[in-house]
């Protein structure tokens, strides 16, 4: 956590705004804050504390005092603190509660208000809010950030020097072992709850021997009457009773049991029944006797019943004999019919025989028409053939012209091509005619200028020689020495070089003429042999008369004229057939595409003749008509094949099914004559068995419900018997038996029942006894065992606690064995620190024995001097020394938080005051130790009044008291 | 001509309990026997002139006698403030002591405070002073320029001071320096200055190309990269990290053409500083150091520290520093170092139990424990 910057207002001593910019003074890793005593050093201390947490660092300042005394009556009192986290960036603004002016001019009090502005955006209004969230960015408590971040006056000595019950308290709150001080306790509670949990036990316990009592037993009651009861011999004794309970109920047993046997010697009921049986025995019997009375009459119906069956039998076969008589006679009347169907059909037969003859000529026929047919046919085919030809060759004859036409055109077309090269080269001809003048011209001028030239030169030579005449001497014309009248130079500009250039010049243009002149006449030459050449004339007449190439032009312009009429005049001769846009399309836009097309279509043409030579002529509708006169004719003949083909058709089918039915019908009438025959046999058997006359058929045949009721009583008598004789073969047993006395039987059994209830009453009396005894003995042997697992439970807790509270061999608790582990680490990196400071002499130790008496150990602390061996106590270091130990021993701390609470970045710490009792040599050692704290990137914040400080580190900010009260913070 | 270049003098010092007064006086009456042999012509005090900002009366009379020393045997002298010196009661009296031959600048300006001067031999010499400067003063000499680092402060001030041409330029300070890329790692420093850290560093890149720098403020003798600057190191050993060094002023002949040639001057202290490492048995019987006055700094071997060790050292070595014993370092470091394993709290009641009745935990108790800690955490 880094402090970025901390504004002030009418807080402390700060009457107004006050403003100290932190990270200004984190260039250079330690700065000072210094000004005379009271002028509200600590209070920027406060402030920050105040704005982290709502209160104030020390003790004596309490938070609704620190509204500045000095500031003016309506002023808000609040602090800004702006600092980073984790590279976020958090601003909280606190008012403390006050008593000031408001807007109205009362005196009001306002209580604490607090902001959080979170790097997001958001704000947080609420004082708890606040408090939660800054509790969790700054992860320390307020008491912690107090001991780690501001190492104040006096207190670390104290640290040094306080107890183990004390350091217990301050690390308690540092490191947060609260958990295992109620471990403590809640073993506490544990064993408390053990206790009861014994003592209702023991309540129970009572409870159940009291239960006991009264039971009568003499040594039972005995071993309960004293005081404390023995519950193993209680034990011991119930169970022998329950043992001699149980041995008395198999006794009883054993008496139910003889008792029992002796009663099934008397089964009551038994008898009784028998005797019952008996007498229905002799019933039975006398009732079959008086059946036996009346099996005489019961022959005669049985008889009766025989007669009537047996003429019933003999009826039925007569009525089936004639059954079967009137079925041959039917059989017979089909036979006959089916014979003369068939002589139906013999009779026909010459008719079918002619149809036949027809049938076979008219196929025979079919062959010969059908190809004449297809000779008429072909024929036409040829001739529809020989019509197409010459239609096609009339076609292409129309082609061919337009052909012409198209060739017309193109030809047309070329020659206007033609016409325009042949203007170009007149044009070009002309030009040439024109140069050639210009040449001819400048020839000329060349000429004349040599001319002159050569005629002033040589006119001059005479004045130039003339001028190298000297006197006396020769000239070179004559030789004369003497010269009266040189002559004079006339032109000056007259000289050799002037003529050298006349004389270039004209060879120049002389070559440029000459030039000109074979180039005109390379033109004329090309336009040799075309139409042009009369119109122009020779070459020398062109030179002559340069207006004639111009009417070349002239004559080729006429032309153009004329060739475009006539292309014009084409071209709609074209349009009619084909559009001069298309030509180009069908291959037709040169001459030699067009005759290539003109030798296409003559090809065809030539090919299409020869074909019509081959192919007969004729007219074609005559054979058309043929043909379909001759397909007509088919026709007819097809369709009265088929008729008579269906004709015989038919007539076989009659043929065959009529001879079908004969064969059937001639089987059944046998068969049925045979079936008459055997049935009359049959009858006349049965009639000779039966012994039943013929006559007696006739009569009227006995009913059925006749008989059916003759059946019955038949059938009745007959069942009577049968039961009655069931019945008396089940009671067989009982035959010649006599019925037994029960009156003396119940007298004895009654007897023998009043002896069962008694015994059965006495056992279960015994049972019920031994139940409850069995009951109380479990619970009693429960609770023995109840007994010892309490009080294994007791001891374990009683150890653990006593352990875990200290109360054991070295005095120590669990919680101070935590923090001395804790502790062991602090010391641990302040001695880093202090052998770096006093050049290993001193090194802090964690006293590991017990202390004197009961105290509680093992937070104590001690120092071992190097130079002696000898550890001593901290009291005795000097102070000096004991401002460098507990310097050291704050910064361990702070590191150990640091590392502990998830490496939270402690990156500002205060160090108040504590330099003024440092002789010089430990100043500078002092001053020393907090430029290595500049390596570690911590802001180191000294306040102190030293000099040597304030030299030392030269940032930092100075509180000033105003002369006017308050003070004030200037900031380098 | 020859100049002598000495600094970090800490007149005035004590090491440990001892005021190093008698020794300094012995080996600045070395320095001036040099001065006086070597007829050397300028003497240079490259910074920490004194101990501290408000010296003990008697180092300043030191100090006066030493230049006045110097002075008397021909030489001038021209001294910076160092940072343990206070700029400017440094500076007391310097613009009138600069007519006499003492040239001392205390507080650094904008415009460098120059000692020029002519040898015998002719050689016409500019001396810039540049006294000791961090950044927030740098930055306050030049508001107008960004200083962002100390290289940029001190190439804004040799922008305002450009070399003297026809002369041979040297340069005074006191400070860190470091070649090019070399980091500060790499330089000797003593423990003492290890304190400051690296953001003092000044890059020697910026130095522009004087013919000698002479540097204070690292005690150990040495040379800055290749080129002629220099830090002659204290004349005395200061503290048990430089036990050993064979300190020495470094004595300058500068050549008209500006050539110039270093020969370091070795001296021999009054009394030396030693670390002597072994067991403190062999350490007692003397051999292992034979000069029984130094200052010696004791490492002892043993595995655990003898009553009275110091006492009894001291009768052997009379000047004891101090003493240690080596493997409780190793072990101390080892202890913070190692991490912090979360032992979670069931655990640790079984080692507590352990520790307190010297038996294990057994498993039905360890159970109930873990809950009851379950329970107590869930509450909270």
């Amino acid at each position: 956590m880094q402090l970025e910057q901390l504004q002030l207002e009418a807080f402390g001593p700060f009457a107004d705004r006050q403003q100290v910019d932190f990270k200004a003074l984190s260039g250079s890793g330690i700065f000072v804050i210094t000004g005379p005593t009271g002028a509200g050093k600590t209070s920027i201390f406060d402030g920050v504390m105040f704005a982290l947490y709502g209160r104030a660092s020390g003790d004596s300042r309490p938070a609704d005092g620190l509204r500045s005394d000095y500031a003016a009556e309506d002023a808000v009192s609040r602090v800004r603190l702006v600092f980073t986290v984790r590279g976020q960036r958090y601003t909280v603004e606190r008012a403390p509660k006050q008593v000031r002016r408001n807007s109205r001019g009362n005196y009001s009090t306002f209580n604490q208000q607090a902001a959080l502005y979170l790097p997001d955006g958001q704000v947080l209004t609420r004082v708890r809010e606040v408090d939660e969230q800054l509790a969790q960015l700054v992860g320390l408590g307020a008491e912690q950030f107090r001991q780690i971040v501001l190492l104040p006056q006096g207190e670390f000595q104290r640290l040094l020097q306080s107890s183990s019950a004390d350091k217990q308290l301050i690390f308690r709150r540092i490191f947060g072992t609260q958990l295992f001080a109620r471990l403590e306790e809640a073993l506490k509670a544990e064993l408390a709850a053990q206790q009861e949990a014994l003592q209702a036990h023991q309540a129970q316990r009572q409870l159940l021997l009291h239960q006991l009592n009264g039971s009568g037993d003499g040594a039972l009651q005995q071993l309960l009457d004293t005081d404390y009861p023995d519950v193993e011999a209680i034990c011991q004794l119930l169970e022998q009773r329950q043992m001699a309970g149980r041995s008395a109920l198999d006794e009883l047993a054993a008496q139910l049991e003889k008792n029992r046997r002796d009663q099934q010697k008397y089964p009551l009921e038994q008898m009784s029944r028998d005797n019952a049986a008996i007498v229905q025995l002799q019933s039975y019997q006398q009732a079959l006797a008086a059946l036996d009375e009346q099996a005489g009459e019961q022959a005669q119906r049985r008889y009766q019943l025989a007669q009537m069956e047996k003429l019933v039998r003999c009826r039925q076969a007569a009525q089936q004999a004639q059954e079967h008589r009137a079925r041959r006679d039917e059989a017979a009347a089909g036979l006959k019919e089916a014979q003369t169907q068939w002589d139906d059909l013999q009779r026909r037969r010459r008719e079918i025989e002619s149809a036949e003859r027809e049938l076979r000529e008219l196929e025979s026929r079919r062959g010969e028409s059908d190809r004449q047919l297809q000779l008429e046919k072909s024929r036409l085919e040829s001739l529809h053939l020989r019509q197409k030809l010459e239609g096609s060759l009339q076609d292409s004859l129309l082609t061919l012209q337009r052909l012409d036409t198209v060739e017309q055109y193109v030809q047309c077309c070329a020659e206007q091509a033609d016409l325009a090269a042949l203007r170009a080269q007149a044009v070009a001809l002309q030009e040439q005619l024109a140069e050639f003048g210009r040449a001819g011209c400048a020839c000329r001028a060349a000429q004349e200028e040599y001319d002159r030239i050569s005629g002033a030169y040589h006119r001059s030579q005479a004045g130039q020689l003339a001028q190298t005449l000297r006197p006396d001497a020769p000239c070179p014309v004559c030789g004369s020495t003497h010269h009266p009248a040189p002559a004079k130079t006339v032109d000056a500009g007259a000289d050799y070089p002037a003529l050298q250039a006349a004389t270039a010049a004209l060879t120049a243009a002389t070559a440029a003429l000459r030039q000109r002149d074979a180039q005109l006449a390379a033109a004329l030459e090309q336009l040799n042999g075309s139409d042009l050449l009369p119109v122009l004339g020779t070459l020398s007449a062109l030179k002559a008369d340069p207006a004639l190439a111009a009417g070349a032009t002239l004559f080729c312009d006429e032309r153009q004229q004329q060739l475009r009429q006539k292309q014009s005049r084409l071209a709609e001769a074209l349009a009619a057939f084909c559009p001069v846009d298309q030509l180009q399309k069908k291959g037709l836009d040169t001459a030699a595409g067009v005759a290539a097309s003109r030798a296409g279509v003559q090809g065809k043409r030539q090919l299409w003749a020869e074909q019509l030579t081959a192919l007969p002529t004729g007219c074609a509708q005559e054979v058309q008509d043929k043909v379909r006169r001759l397909e007509e004719e088919r026709q007819t003949s097809e369709k009265r094949q088929e008729a008579l083909r269906r004709q015989l058709a038919e007539y076989e089918q009659q043929l065959a099914s009529c001879r079908e039915r004969l064969a059937i019908r001639r089987q059944l009438a046998e068969q049925t004559a045979q079936a008459v025959r055997e049935s009359a046999e049959a009858l006349a058997a049965l009639l000779a068995r039966e012994e039943v006359q013929p006559e007696q058929l006739r009569r009227t045949p006995p009913t059925t419900a006749q008989r059916q009721q003759l059946q019955e009583q038949i059938d009745r008598y007959e069942q009577e018997r049968q039961r009655l004789l069931g019945q008396k073969e089940a009671l067989a047993a009982y035959e010649g038996r006599a019925p037994s006395d029960l009156e003396e039987a119940r007298r004895v059994l009654d007897a023998l029942r009043e002896q069962e209830q008694s015994a059965r009453q006495q056992v279960t009396a015994l049972q019920l006894t031994l139940q409850k005894q069995k009951s109380s003995l479990s619970q009693l042997q429960q609770l023995l065992k109840e007994q010892g697992r309490l009080d294994e439970a007791y001891m374990q807790v009683q150890d653990l606690y006593r352990v875990a509270s200290g109360k054991n061999s070295q005095h120590l608790s669990f919680e101070r064995y935590v923090l001395s582990g804790y502790f062991d680490r602090v010391l641990a990196a302040a001695n880093l620190r202090l052998d770096q400071m006093t050049q290993g002499k001193y090194m802090l130790l964690r006293r590991t024995e017990k202390e004197k008496g009961n105290a509680p150990s093992g937070l104590e602390m001690e120092v071992l001097d190097s130079y002696s061996g000898k550890a001593r106590p901290v009291s005795t270091l000097s102070g000096g020394e004991s401002f460098k130990a507990a310097l050291s021993l704050a910064l361990g701390l702070a590191d150990v938080i640091g590392a502990q609470s998830g490496g939270i970045a402690l990156d500002t710490v205060f160090i108040d005051e504590g330099f003024g009792s440092l002789d010089p040599q430990s100043l500078e050692e002092a001053m020393n130790t907090l430029e290595a704290l500049k390596k570690e990137e911590r802001l180191v914040g000294i306040i102190s009044h030293v000099q040597a400080l304030k030299e030392r580190f030269p940032q930092g900010i100075e509180v000033r008291p105003l002369p006017g009260g308050g003070s004030a913070i200037h900031q380098k | 001509m020859k100049l002598l270049h000495c600094a970090d003098l800490h007149i005035g010092k004590t090491l440990g309990e001892y005021p190093l007064l008698e020794d300094q006086r012995y080996i600045l009456d070395q320095i001036l026997h040099l001065i006086e042999c070597e007829q050397v012509e300028l003497l240079l005090l490259a910074g920490d002139l004194y101990d501290r900002s408000v010296p003990p009366a008697a180092a300043v009379a030191v100090l006066d006698d030493f230049i006045d020393g110097a002075i008397a045997r021909g030489a001038r002298v021209a001294a910076i403030a160092g940072n343990h010196d206070s700029a400017q009661r440094l500076q007391f009296g310097a613009r009138q002591t600069a007519a006499g031959g003492l040239l001392i600048q205390g507080v650094p300006s904008q415009r460098m405070a120059r000692l020029e001067m002519t040898g015998r031999d002719g050689t016409r010499l500019a001396v810039y002073l540049a006294p000791y400067v961090d950044l927030p003063r740098l930055r306050q000499l030049f508001p107008e320029r960004e200083v962002p680092d100390m290289d940029s402060g001190y190439a804004a001030w040799f922008a305002e001071n450009p070399l003297e041409p026809g002369a041979v330029n040297l340069l005074m300070a006191h400070g860190f320096f470091a070649p090019g890329a070399m980091s500060a790692g790499d330089m000797r420093r003593s423990e003492g200055e290890l304190a400051v850290g690296e953001s003092d560093l000044v890059h020697t890149g910026v130095l522009p190309d004087f013919a000698y720098v002479a540097l204070g403020h690292l005690h150990a003798p040495q040379q800055v990269g290749e080129r002629p600057i220099y830090y002659s190191g204290s004349p005395l050993s200061y503290s048990t990290s430089e036990a050993g060094q064979q300190k020495q002023v470094n004595l300058v002949e500068v050549r008209p053409d500006g050539q110039v040639q270093v020969r370091p001057q070795l001296l021999r202290p009054l009394r030396s500083v030693a670390v002597v490492r072994g067991s403190l048995a062999e350490i007692l019987t003397g051999r292992l150091h034979p000069g029984r006055q130094d200052y010696v700094y004791a490492v002892v071997t043993d595995r655990e520290l003898v009553y009275d060790s110091m006492n009894r050292l001291r009768g052997v070595y009379p000047n004891m520093l101090g003493l240690r014993l080596e493997s409780r370092r190793r072990q101390q470091l080892e202890q913070v170092a190692c991490g912090w394993e979360e032992i979670d709290s069931a655990t640790q009641f079984a080692d507590f139990y352990r520790a307190v009745k010297g038996e294990e935990l057994d498993e039905p108790s360890r159970e109930m424990i873990a809950q009851l800690l379950q329970k107590l955490e869930r509450e909270v």
